[in-house]
């Protein structure tokens, strides 16, 4: 397990992209984009005004834009995000709140080494499906950005 | 019917209408149409909703397909299936419950918000 | 010489991990440290620290800069400025104090005319 991480500091504000391979902590300000082969964690107090992109993603504190995790997104009780959230597993606990589309069955999965949890499929032909009332509706969204970074 | 039960649309039966209530509401069966109750309204496993809902709470386990506005809790249990928008001040998704579509909650933030929320 | 850099208690950190590479403005009052690479600009009012491995390609602006990994660009500390002996740096620097220690590998011009008043170390 890898022990190194990155940190944004609560004085510090980075304008433009972070790329990882390795966990973010925001725990100040973010203004960009927000890319990690790992987890992207928002501390309670930070802010993302960013698009992320991760394998998992937590958010104790502010996001305003788009969230894409390949395998599980948390939002705390003082959780809160502005925008989309795309991702196979999604967890809102008491207190959190999202204004924004959601899409959780419609996210193909995507080959990432790391993804061992990541096993959802919507199953053909499941039973609680009965009629064409309840089929999940396609929403109507961009396609998620191009896929994760390779480079080491 | 117990008056603690409130009401139960049992797992054969289907309504397609409205429905009024001023109590909880199981289902365990099917309604289409619309939901307008000063309680909460429980669609149990293998129970589908696929209506316009207006209550105090909602709890899927099961289906629900639909626009729910909710003045209180809204929970989606883990197995649960939703599709649609769901508008409520507070709102529970567990881990394993699927969901595709719209939350209105209030976040507090704007998009040229310039501090934290 | 890492642990003359100021260590109050209180002061944060913003670290960029080894495996992060950040594109654009950095800027803050939390100690930074770099371990990976940062390209554009770093604006600290604190210590900036280049970790062995780490790699800055930035306008530097901070009190405090240590040097110990690979820096292209121009740096600016009001404080003074450590390149240590595994460092690489080509820019210019301006600062009123300066150290550089055998080993270092620096190409630039060094200006320690610091005398605008903002010369004042916190060392």
């Amino acid at each position: 397990m890898a022990d190194t991480r990155t940190e944004i500091g609560p004085a510090s504000v980075v304008t433009g992209e972070i790329e990882a391979q390795e966990d973010v902590v925001v725990f100040g300000r973010v203004e960009g984009g927000v890319r990690s082969t790992a987890a992207v964690i928002v501390e309670e107090g930070g802010l993302a005004r960013a698009n992320i992109v991760a394998a998992s993603v937590v958010v104790a504190g502010s996001v305003i834009g788009d969230i894409h995790a390949t395998e599980r997104v948390e939002i705390t009780e003082k959780g809160r995000v502005l925008g989309n959230v795309a991702s196979p597993r999604l967890v809102l606990q008491a207190g959190g709140a999202v204004k924004g589309q959601v899409a959780m069955s419609s996210r193909p999965p995507e080959a990432q080494p790391q993804s061992r949890t990541y096993s959802y499929r919507q199953a053909p032909g499941a039973t609680t499906r009965r009629s064409s009332t309840t089929l999940p509706r396609k929403v109507v969204r961009e396609e998620p950005p191009e896929p994760q970074p390779k480079e080491g | 019917m117990s008056d603690e039960a409130g009401g139960v649309i049992g797992k054969e039966t289907t309504i397609r209408g409205e429905v009024i209530g001023r109590e909880d509401l199981r289902v365990e069966g099917r309604i289409e149409g619309t939901v307008r109750l000063e309680a909460e309204l429980i669609v149990e496993e293998g129970g589908t909703v696929a209506a316009e809902v207006e209550s105090a709470a909602l709890t899927v386990a099961g289906s629900f397909d639909g626009k729910a506005t909710c003045s209180d809790l809204v929970t989606l249990r883990q197995g649960s299936h939703a599709t649609g928008t769901i508008t409520a001040p507070q709102v529970v998704i567990e881990d394993g419950a699927v969901f595709d579509g719209t939350l209105e909650m209030d976040v507090g933030l704007d998009a040229a918000a310039q501090g934290n929320g | 010489m890492l642990d003359s850099m100021p260590r109050r208690r209180e002061m944060a950190e913003t670290v960029i991990g080894p495996r992060t590479k950040v594109q654009g403005a950095l800027e803050g009052a939390d100690r930074l440290v770099v371990r990976g690479l940062v390209k554009g600009t770093v604006s600290v009012d604190g210590p900036v620290l280049v970790a062995p491995g780490g790699t800055l390609e930035a306008e530097v602006a901070a009190v405090e800069v240590a040097i110990a990994g690979a820096v292209v660009g121009r740096v600016t500390a009001r404080g003074r400025v450590e390149i240590l002996p595994a460092a690489r740096m080509v820019g210019d620097v301006r600062t009123p104090r300066i150290l550089i220690s055998d080993g270092a590998v620096f190409r630039g011009k060094v200006d320690m005319d610091f005398a605008d008043g903002e010369g004042a170390t916190h060392g």
